[in-house]
């Protein structure tokens, strides 16, 4: 999963983005609204965590750029309390509304349902066949044993079971699994694919030659 | 009691008004009474004057004095008029008359009566009985009196009805004027209570005030104006006290963060530096944020203590210009100091505070290779500092609101810097509290300029050579 943090202090934006990747997801920054609004309307996110109080550009108008292009879960983020406030952002557009200051371990909870419920998921756990995926744990297991899987592989096989049915190009795997400023190299997707295949069974996932990968709706 | 105005009020009104009546009353009786006697004295008079006419008319000196046959005869046909006779009836109230001569041997009289010695004309009550002496021939003395109980009588009932129409009157004054004080202060008490309710409200809601006196009407339009100024500034307090929240909680969800973070598992020591460096950066600024906001408040109270000392302005400058040489010269900013040594009575640490704020708003606001001119001039009572930047200037429907706290016009760019957005209403605060004022003047493209101007220290002291 691929977030993009939109807040001006630096080092909160740096505390985020790394508790967030050791979660597993891979994270986009931006400190200012220019540089938040073309991210988030140039590429595809899981999620885009927004802060209201931008220099440049501010958050509400961030979102409603994103808005006019993309349907991607956005979780505002402010010290604004104010009940108009909260009112205006969650009708502006945003799908969930947090007040500075806050937990870390909350913050992942919200994450965690938008990105569920914008996949039409409706719970944390997702059965494919003998497989469960835990979203919230951020384990798989097999038949009822946990598999050990490392965080990328983890992040690719959640990706794949909330885009279950639908063909998923290696592209767009990319674009989900690694960040703005990673430089590894595409085919390492392909490493991934047949790792967790040795490890969750080769009917797990399908291919589409010359097209994409897609785990199908239920085996 | 006698504190309270409406008791005043009526009180006194109820004084004059009883001693009104009284007096008039009192009067109006005096009158009454003279009157009747006079009347009672004149006819009486009158009936004594007509017999002292029968005297001289009927009788010589010769037959006055002495006792002849004839003169008891002729004393007998002496009589008063027959008018008043009639008048009066021949019973208690009959009028009589007594006439004697001049060593007190009575002529004739018709009712016992006193002769007395009394000179004439006199007139004298005795008793009940009016009677009028008037002197008659030959040193005889005539008197002539009457029963007045009749008449007593009638002055008694006109006393007695004087007396009630006077309460009566009174009665209805003192009723009019319990009206009269209840409905002038009525308003009074009104926007009495209603101060009352809004000493411990937040909020303060205007008093309708319609139709009533025009002086209370000015009183009354002056306390609503009075309230909308008390809600205004209870509404920029809440503000006040939002924005103050808003700016600490930022900071502290930095701090709250990071922590959380680098507890959340084993880290690298430089990962753990780095936190605490980050924890330093966002107490430090909540440490300055307080530091403002402590500085505001002591100002709001008039409590901000200033160290009053003779400074030269322009020194301070020059101090100011030198610390925020370093930055300027990041910048490429040239700082020019001109004018001339003017003194003032000032705290030197808060008003370098305020030049040094000034200035580096001019250096950072400033574009790249920019001026920054600061002035100091003497103008009559004032020291007068004026800071000019090359900048972009600031836009007119800002300029207003730039020295009000948390104000930001972009908010970016305070950001940045750290700023509070603070900085402008704290320099306002000290300025105002060393008496003086400050002011902005901007040229979109051009450059903004701030004024501060202070007391001049008119003390005439001899320069000490430092």
């Amino acid at each position: 999963m691929r977030i993009l943090v939109i807040e001006d202090e630096v080092d909160l934006l740096k505390a985020v983005a790394q508790s967030l990747r050791e979660q597993g997801y891979a994270v986009d920054e931006a400190l200012d609204g220019v540089d938040g609004a073309f991210k988030a309307t140039t590429w595809e996110y899981d999620a885009v965590i927004l802060d209201l109080m931008l220099p440049g550009v501010d958050g509400w108008e961030v979102l409603r750029q994103m808005r006019t292009k993309k349907k991607t879960p956005v979780l505002i983020l402010t010290a604004r309390d104010g009940i108009p406030d909260r009112i205006k952002g969650l009708d502006s557009g945003a799908d969930d509304y947090l007040i500075k200051p806050f937990a870390l371990k909350e913050l992942f909870a919200r994450l965690r349902a938008l990105i569920r419920r914008s996949s039409g998921q409706a719970q944390a756990a997702i059965k494919v066949g003998d497989v469960t995926v835990d979203t919230v744990g951020r384990t798989v297991a097999r038949a009822g044993t946990l598999v050990p899987l490392t965080a990328r592989e983890y992040a690719l096989v959640e990706f794949l079971v909330l885009q279950r049915g639908k063909l998923v190009t290696r592209t767009m795997i990319y674009d989900h699994l690694f960040d703005e400023n990673d430089d590894t190299l595409s085919n390492l997707v392909d490493v991934h694919v047949s790792n967790i295949r040795k490890k969750l069974g080769k009917d797990f996932i399908a291919t589409r030659r010359g097209q994409g990968y897609l785990i199908e709706e239920s085996v | 009691m006698f504190q309270s105005l409406r008791w005043r009020l009526q009180f006194w009104y109820a004084l004059i008004l009883v001693l009104v009546i009284a007096g008039f009353g009192t009067l109006l009786l005096v009158k009454l009474r003279q009157a009747r006697f006079d009347e009672i004295d004149t006819e009486l008079q009158a009936a004594a004057l007509n017999l002292q006419e029968q005297l001289q008319v009927h009788f010589t000196p010769a037959t006055l004095d002495e006792h002849e046959a004839g003169t008891e005869k002729k004393l007998a046909g002496l009589d008063l008029p027959h008018s008043l006779r009639k008048r009066y009836g021949d019973g208690e109230a009959a009028p009589y008359l007594v006439i004697w001569r001049e060593d007190g041997s009575i002529l004739k009289e018709t009712a016992d009566a006193v002769p007395s010695p009394e000179g004439v004309p006199a007139v004298r009550q005795r008793g009940s009985y009016r009677e009028v002496i008037v002197a008659g021939p030959e040193q005889t003395r005539i008197l002539v009196g009457r029963l007045i109980t009749a008449d007593l009588a009638e002055l008694g009932q006109s006393t007695w009805q004087v007396t009630v129409i006077g309460l009566g009157v009174l009665l209805i004054g003192l009723v009019g004027s319990w009206w009269l004080a209840h409905s002038a202060v009525a308003p009074i008490q009104a926007m009495s209570a209603a101060a009352s309710t809004m000493a411990g409200a937040s909020q303060a809601r205007p008093i309708n005030l319609s139709g009533v006196y025009i002086e209370l009407d000015q009183l009354g339009q002056n306390f609503n104006a009075l309230l909308d100024r008390l809600e205004a500034t209870f509404k920029q307090q809440a503000r006040f006290t939002a924005d103050a929240s808003h700016e600490l909680r930022t900071p502290l969800t930095v701090l709250l963060t990071q922590i959380e973070l680098a507890l959340s598992a084993p880290r690298p020591a430089e990962q753990y530096r780095q936190t605490i460096e980050s924890c330093l950066r966002a107490a430090q600024r909540m440490k300055a944020l307080v530091e403002d906001l402590l500085i505001l408040a002591r100002a709001d109270a008039g409590k901000l203590a200033l160290r009053l000392q003779r400074l030269d302005l322009k020194q301070v400058v020059e101090d100011a210009a030198a610390l925020l040489e370093p930055l300027a010269g990041k910048k490429q900013i040239g700082i020019n100091v001109t004018g001339e040594s003017v003194p003032v009575q000032g705290d030197p640490d808060r008003l370098a505070q305020v030049v040094t704020n000034l200035l580096s708003n001019a250096i950072f606001y400033n574009r790249p290779m920019g001026k920054v001119q600061l002035r100091v001039t003497g103008d009559r009572g004032e020291a007068v500092l004026a800071v000019a930047d090359t900048g972009e200037g600031i836009p007119a429907k800002d300029l207003p609101h730039l020295f009000e706290r948390f104000y930001r016009v972009d908010k970016a760019r305070s950001r940045v810097t750290g700023g509070s957005g603070l900085g402008l209403a704290i320099c306002k605060s000290i300025i105002e509290t060393h008496g003086g004022t400050i002011s902005v003047t901007s040229v979109t493209d051009a450059g903004t300029t701030f004024v501060v101007r202070l007391p001049r220290d008119q003390e005439t002291v001899p320069q000490l050579k430092d």
